[in-house]
């Protein structure tokens, strides 16, 4: 059989619903979150990676920096620096369990409160933050 | 029947040899989290010395050491963020023909960006 086959076949199996009605559940969200920002991290650190090695090797020409004037690039930092944050902090909740605390429930809905309220404050911190060093020193240079 | 070899025939006959073992890739993924989580708030930190001085007064943070942790936080970053993605392709790409090609091709992006990104760093050094 080959695989197009296969996969014809796949189709037409019967599969009861799984995701569509399972109630998502503090655990499972977070957890599939943390998944998520961790690939988005992932490809951000290589355009990061990549970026740097071009400010490095044109001898930090300016015009390299000047990242964030529009629109879509600062929705994309920010949700860069959310995801740096929720990740960090998600994944102290998880070096906790390794260690074997935190494991009842009202621990675990606590701690989450804690991960995403503290990551949202931070997001909105290190946001301002950037955009402001952004608009001072490199949006001048720029134009 | 009495086999006197850890692997059972199935995995003979297949023939991809052993799987070697699982808890070097765990205990690193929580090493280089151990790592990551200070050099982040290194940076953040750093970020936050520009926003409350100016920018000739924060010109201190170029240092050779400051350089040194930005070369070692993206490189562990990026061998944290492969062994996430490994254990993300190794859970949702089912054919082993894409699986396997998928690995490969990570590790192989990977690597070069890291020997890419180490040798910017190092080029650095040589304009102080």
């Amino acid at each position: 059989m080959s695989i197009k086959q296969k996969i014809e076949l796949y189709k037409k199996r019967p599969v009861s619903p799984h995701l569509t009605i399972y109630k998502p559940q503090t655990s499972s969200t977070f957890s599939i979150f943390h998944r998520f920002t961790g690939t988005a991290l992932y490809f951000s650190f290589l355009v990061i990676a990549w970026w740097l090695v071009a400010l490095i090797s044109t001898n930090f020409e300016e015009s390299i920096l000047n990242l964030s004037s529009c629109l879509i690039m600062r929705i994309a930092f920010v949700g860069l620096f959310f995801s740096l944050n929720y990740h960090c902090l998600n994944g102290i909740r998880h070096l906790f369990w390794d260690l074997g605390y935190l494991f009842e429930i009202k621990q675990i809905d606590y701690s989450a409160y804690v991960v995403i309220s503290v990551a949202i404050i931070l997001t909105g911190v290190i946001s301002t933050a950037f955009f402001t060093i952004m608009k001072e020193y490199v949006w001048n240079i720029a134009l | 029947m009495e086999y006197s070899s850890l692997k059972t025939p199935l995995k003979k006959a297949k023939n991809l040899g052993s799987a070697k073992s699982g808890s070097h890739h765990w205990l690193m993924q929580r090493m280089t989290a151990v790592i990551l989580l200070v050099l982040t708030i290194w940076f953040m930190s750093l970020i936050l010395i520009i926003y409350t001085q100016s920018l000739e007064a924060s010109a201190i943070i170029l240092h050779p050491l400051n350089i040194l942790a930005l070369g070692i936080y993206i490189n562990t970053a990026l061998y944290h963020g492969m062994l996430g993605m490994q254990v993300i392709i190794e859970d949702y790409i089912h054919c082993k023909k894409a699986n396997l090609i998928s690995l490969i091709l990570l590790k192989l992006v990977t690597i070069l960006t890291i020997m890419f990104f180490s040798g910017a760093i190092i080029s650095c050094y040589s304009k102080f």
